[in-house]
């Protein structure tokens, strides 16, 4: 079976995308309307929405990204995993209910059309589109560029089906594109749906298989690792305490900002879903993480001892390689196709909060007039981002993770404070969201573009996050609060 | 006053930030590149994809304080914002004490597990190839895994059983079905109006 490795690993990735092609056709026969194509008509069951929610925010960030940085920074990526029963909890006990009481009484189609609804402004929803459109042409690139790094390794090893990378970038945004562009969000929840089964599968598996292929199993390579590097395997691995306690912040309090998963929670059918919700979604994630974690160890381990040939020459390609050479290839094959999945659906939720962002938000917050064919200009967007996304994952040459890790802080410091926060507390006014949008996301870029690291790696955009909530804080309470509309106000105080 | 607990929070992680900030910071304090694990690049020059953390207490001496604040902080502002949404008018009195007594147990053990898992890290100076194990992973790690992934399950737990006490309480639902209908029927009037 050996000898077929390749062929039986682009097999399953053929069929999955066969099958993605028939979910995307299938869903655009149940898209009618723009609340259909953004929002799903709001008719998810629990069990869709649930898996939908982790297996969103473990995308290619997480698959290809996440085994890379354990690699490269032992035990520092953990802190980006364990923060999620935490960032959950957060998300659920502050947005859970509260988003879902806003998309019943308002039916926003977007995640901006609610903060306007909250704000009684459509230049805070503007705002808030503007920062969604920043963080999706980020990252959704790192889900183009996962996608491509991981193609490109597969069909190096077919003589016949060996492309150039540049080839790759081209083949993984026209498959992004079509799927996006004919079935909208309700592929992407569908897909989200399989690929959540598939991670978690895949991920006991293949820490099975890691366990098996390193003598000693965990403990062994922690043992191979502590040799090699005591503080890889201690908890704060290379990159040290304060970075590591800047990833768990940016990460926890983050994962309410992260607008491809919240809209989620505005989708489903019943409002006491979320009460389900919270507990499969957490679960889910700490299967699926299994993954990220026993992989990253793997192959810090048997590279330190020798068992593999040389040293990866990218951190990215970590999860590649594992598949390619420990895994058996009916294994790699589904895991492969997993990973496809999830980095279809992530980058499928990008896709179309970014169009939405572009033609139903933006006109709205400058005062025109509703597009006449919202639904068309909709999927003529998608094109449109995800050819900026493509060359900006080109182009960047970070890796996925850290590209993964913009992408997050952008959306967490835009999004955290207006909406996690304002939708809870009336006090918050529209000032203090416009200024803290602007003030946090002008700090982001101050730091990332002028590349000034903060004393023992504080990571810039917790850096950012923190400040950006302060200001909120801070100005809603020396600014008089704004009147609110009476459905908005009753709603508030439930 | 109300709002004195937020600020109280806020301007510790902020004092935690800029202690940091201020902290001497030594050499390789984020890790070196691994010079054992190479490889050669097509320009004829060494590549390295993999980091050392080196010596943890040379590395983290200046930081213990700071970083403990930075860390307990940081739990405190998270649990304030789940104690915050779960105020509701609507809430069974009678079980009031009894969710908070859980809540603030939950918090308590979070704390407490992370400020564990600093002092075993610490510990682990002493003889930092030969740690103790608890499970696969060094103690210090495993406790990190069990306490900052494995406490907050706790508050899952209670979001589940108190749902229909402290989240969504069953009046404050039938509160919202009329104010439903009622912006329904205002916008029906208005456009008809219109």
């Amino acid at each position: 079976m050996e000898e077929y490795r390749s062929g039986i690993i682009f097999g399953f990735i053929l069929v999955y995308m066969l099958i993605c092609i028939a979910v995307g056709l299938w869903a655009m026969r149940r898209t009618h309307s723009t609340k259909d194509f953004f929002m799903a008509g709001r008719h998810l069951g629990m069990i869709v929405t649930s898996v939908a929610v982790f297996s969103s925010t473990m995308s290619g960030f997480g698959f290809v990204g996440g085994p890379g940085l354990v690699y490269l920074a032992g035990t520092s990526s953990f802190w980006m995993v364990i923060n999620m029963s935490i960032g959950m909890c957060i998300m659920f006990f502050l947005l859970g209910k509260r988003l879902r009481l806003f998309a019943e009484l308002r039916e926003p189609v977007s995640l901006p059309d609610a903060v306007s609804a909250r704000y009684n402004s459509r230049f805070t929803g503007g705002l808030t589109a503007v920062a969604i459109l920043l963080g999706v042409i980020t990252y959704l690139g790192v889900q183009i560029k996962a996608m491509s790094v991981v193609l490109f390794q597969i069909l190096q090893d077919i003589a016949w089906a060996s492309t150039p990378l540049q080839w790759c970038y081209v083949i993984s945004c026209a498959v992004l594109v079509f799927y996006c562009v004919t079935g909208g969000i309700i592929a992407s929840v569908y897909t989200d749906l399989i690929q959540g089964v598939i991670m978690v599968v895949a991920a006991v598996l293949v820490l099975l298989t890691t366990m098996a292929t390193v003598d000693g199993g965990l403990q062994g390579m922690a043992e191979v690792i502590t040799r090699d590097d005591p503080e890889a395997m201690q908890p704060w691995g290379t990159f040290g305490m304060i970075s590591c306690l800047s990833f768990y912040f940016i990460m926890a309090l983050g994962v309410c900002g992260q607008p491809h998963v919240i809209t989620k929670l505005m989708m489903t059918k019943n409002i006491s879903d979320t009460r389900h919700m919270l507990p499969m979604s957490v679960a889910g994630y700490g299967l699926a993480a299994l993954l990220w974690i026993s992989i990253g160890l793997c192959m810090r381990a048997v590279v330190l001892n020798a068992t593999h040939g040389t040293p990866l020459l990218n951190a990215d390609q970590a999860a590649s390689e594992f598949l390619t050479y420990y895994a058996h290839p009916v294994l790699a094959g589904v895991v492969f196709a997993g990973l496809f999945a999830a980095i279809m659906s992530t980058a499928d939720s990008f896709l179309n909060i970014g169009s939405a962002a572009l033609v139903h938000d933006l006109p709205q917050a400058f005062g025109m007039t509703p597009l006449k064919h919202e639904l068309r200009w909709a999927r003529i967007a998608t094109v449109a981002i995800a050819v900026g996304a493509g060359l900006l994952a080109y182009y960047a040459g970070e890796m996925v993770a850290m590209l993964g890790v913009m992408g997050w802080s952008i959306f967490a410091i835009a999004i955290v404070p207006i909406v996690a926060i304002g939708f809870n507390w009336k006090r918050a006014n529209r000032i203090a969201a416009n200024t803290s949008v602007i003030s946090g996301l002008a700090c982001y870029a101050g730091l990332y573009l002028t590349d000034i690291r903060l004393p023992y790696n504080f990571h810039q955009g917790a850096f950012s996050m923190l400040i950006t909530l302060t200001i909120f804080f801070m100005v809603a309470l020396v600014t008089p609060a704004n009147r609110l509309d009476k459905d908005i106000d009753a709603v508030m105080d439930l | 006053m109300k709002y004195l607990p937020a600020i109280i929070v806020l301007a510790l992680v902020w004092t935690a930030v800029l202690w940091v900030f201020l902290s001497f910071e030594p050499m390789e304090a984020t890790g070196r590149p691994h010079t054992e694990v190479t490889f050669a690049t097509p320009q004829g020059s060494t590549g390295v994809a993999m980091m050392q953390g080196g010596d943890g207490g040379l590395r983290h001496e200046h930081i213990v304080v700071p970083g403990l604040l930075l860390g307990c902080s940081m739990i405190a502002m998270f649990c304030m914002m789940l104690f915050w949404v779960c105020r509701t008018k609507h809430a069974d009195p009678d079980s009031a004490g009894y969710f908070w007594n859980l809540m603030v147990m939950v918090v308590l053990v979070y704390v407490g597990a992370f400020i564990l898992l600093c002092t075993t890290y610490q510990m682990s100076w002493l003889e930092p190839t030969e740690p103790d194990y608890l499970g696969p992973f060094p103690m210090a790690t495993s406790l990190m895994f069990l306490g900052m992934y494995g406490v907050p399950l706790g508050f899952v737990v209670l979001y589940v059983l108190f749902f229909e006490d402290r989240i969504l309480p069953q009046a404050a639902l039938k509160e919202f079905r009329e104010i439903v209908q009622a912006a329904k029927a205002a916008d029906a009037a208005e456009q008809e109006a219109s």
